[in-house]
């Protein structure tokens, strides 16, 4: 699959998205950044500390 | 493009990069880099890549090529200068649904969608992967950065996009 054929075919299922409310939007964001409110910073998403490694 | 300074601010931190607003009724996050950034991006030094942080044309470049190769509609809003010399740029991007993918999920999508696996994790976050595509590579691909679609193909909507170096 070249990009050209994934970039269409991924804009597609983008001009498809159903509209969202605030609080489910925050809630995705919030589950897929692995933390349970948007506000605490312990649960954000860390940098990788020491770098890049590669995959075993 | 010089936003005025009473411009709406964000209003939830959006993780490492951002901060963000959601707004119901057009279904656009609003996003704004961290004061005084543009993001991260990466470059190579001695064949290896490394991540540090991006300059404001790096992150337009990163912007216009989510919108080429990922089929996304990041739009610039323009620079905010909320107070004294700090600045941030502002764009809006789509909401996208979908279901948390693992990481050996995404490496399965990007595989089927015919991306090559780069060696190298955890340039962004912590275990992220990398890939190569047709000239570009991929970085920080994570559950937090990327869906899979019902059709199982990834959905990026804030990955790194840099071009292949020409020795690799």
């Amino acid at each position: 699959m070249s990009f050209q054929q994934l970039s269409a075919k991924l804009r597609q299922i983008r001009s498809q998205m159903p509209r969202v409310t605030s609080e489910r939007a925050y809630a995705q964001m919030d589950h897929l950044m692995g933390r349970t409110t948007s506000s605490d910073p312990k649960k954000n998403g860390q940098l990788s500390a020491n770098g890049p490694k590669p995959a075993a | 493009m010089i936003l005025p300074r009473d411009f709406q601010p964000p209003e939830k931190d959006g993780g490492r990069e951002h901060d963000v607003r959601y707004e119901a009724a057009s279904g656009l996050w609003w996003k704004y880099t961290k004061l005084n950034m543009a993001g991260y991006t990466v470059s190579w030094n001695d064949g290896r890549p490394w991540l540090h942080n991006a300059l404001p044309l790096d992150y337009l470049k990163r912007m216009l090529r989510q919108n080429e190769l990922f089929g996304d509609n990041v739009k610039l809003i323009g620079l905010w200068n909320p107070q004294a010399h700090d600045w941030s740029i502002v764009t809006t991007q789509p909401h996208v649904e979908g279901r948390k993918a693992t990481l050996e999920e995404l490496e399965t999508a990007f595989i089927d969608a015919a991306f090559e696996m780069l060696p190298w994790r955890g340039l962004g976050y912590a275990e992220s992967l990398s890939v190569r595509k047709d000239g570009f590579d991929v970085w920080d691909i994570h559950p937090a950065n990327v869906l899979v679609t019902d059709s199982g193909l990834p959905l990026p909507f804030d990955v790194m996009i840099t071009p292949r170096p020409k020795a690799a």
